[in-house]
């Protein structure tokens, strides 16, 4: 097998909320804010998934190359 | 009498010269027998062989992606969990107090669950980052 491109498993990391006060205040409608918190909770979680992926990508790659040059299955890549 | 010897002469030539050609073409047909049949048993083998190699890729590849289909289960019922949090923490907004025109939002609460959240998704690039490829989870 070739080598494995890294882009193809390119991990995203995301920079966590600090959450500091400017001392400005704005109001915002509570269902309104709730849809922003929403989404941003969902968008978290695709980069997660994103991040699965690459791990799934990653194994393959390796389990597949390994059966290719030695004809057996690494222990590590059967059913779990 | 001379005559006679040479034809018995040349019939023994022709005689020899035959029978050195009949095991030569003999020889010939049977080695170039067994050259087929190494190469067609070397050629069945290697087939075989990669047959077998096809089919262990196959497992692989379905547990594979067996495991990354659970993780994602995993990650949506997450993000599920951390909606219904988020949630919980507005409809728990006191009322404003006296004076304040709106009560205030629940930012520490919403902060450390978003963070949370984004504490598993930076895991999840960790465990892909340290993988050698055949023993993460």
């Amino acid at each position: 097998m070739p080598t494995l491109p890294a882009e193809l498993i390119k991990t995203e990391r995301l920079a966590p909320l600090a959450g500091k006060p400017s001392g400005e205040q704005v109001s915002i409608d509570k269902g309104v804010l709730a849809e922003i918190v929403e989404r941003t909770a969902q968008a978290i979680g695709a980069v997660e998934r994103g991040n699965e992926r690459a791990v799934g990508v990653k194994a393959l790659w390796s389990c597949v190359d390994t059966i290719m040059r030695t004809g057996a299955t690494p222990a590590a890549c059967g059913p779990r | 009498m001379n005559r006679v010897r040479l034809i018995i002469g040349a019939v023994i030539l022709l005689a020899i010269v035959a029978a050195v050609w009949m095991i030569r073409s003999g020889g010939e047909r049977a080695g170039a027998a067994k050259v087929t049949q190494a190469g067609e048993q070397q050629r069945a083998g290697r087939l075989a062989e990669a047959r077998s190699d096809e089919r262990a890729a196959t497992a692989v590849s379905a547990s594979i992606s067996q495991r990354v289909s659970r993780a994602d289960a995993l990650s949506t019922a997450a993000v599920q969990a951390t909606i219904k949090d988020l949630r919980d923490a507005l409809d728990a907004v006191p009322p404003a107090v006296a004076g304040d025109p709106f009560p205030a939002a629940p930012v520490e609460r919403l902060r450390d669950q978003i963070n949370a959240s984004i504490a598993r998704a930076n895991r999840a690039a960790d465990d892909a980052d340290t993988a050698s490829g055949t023993d993460q989870d």
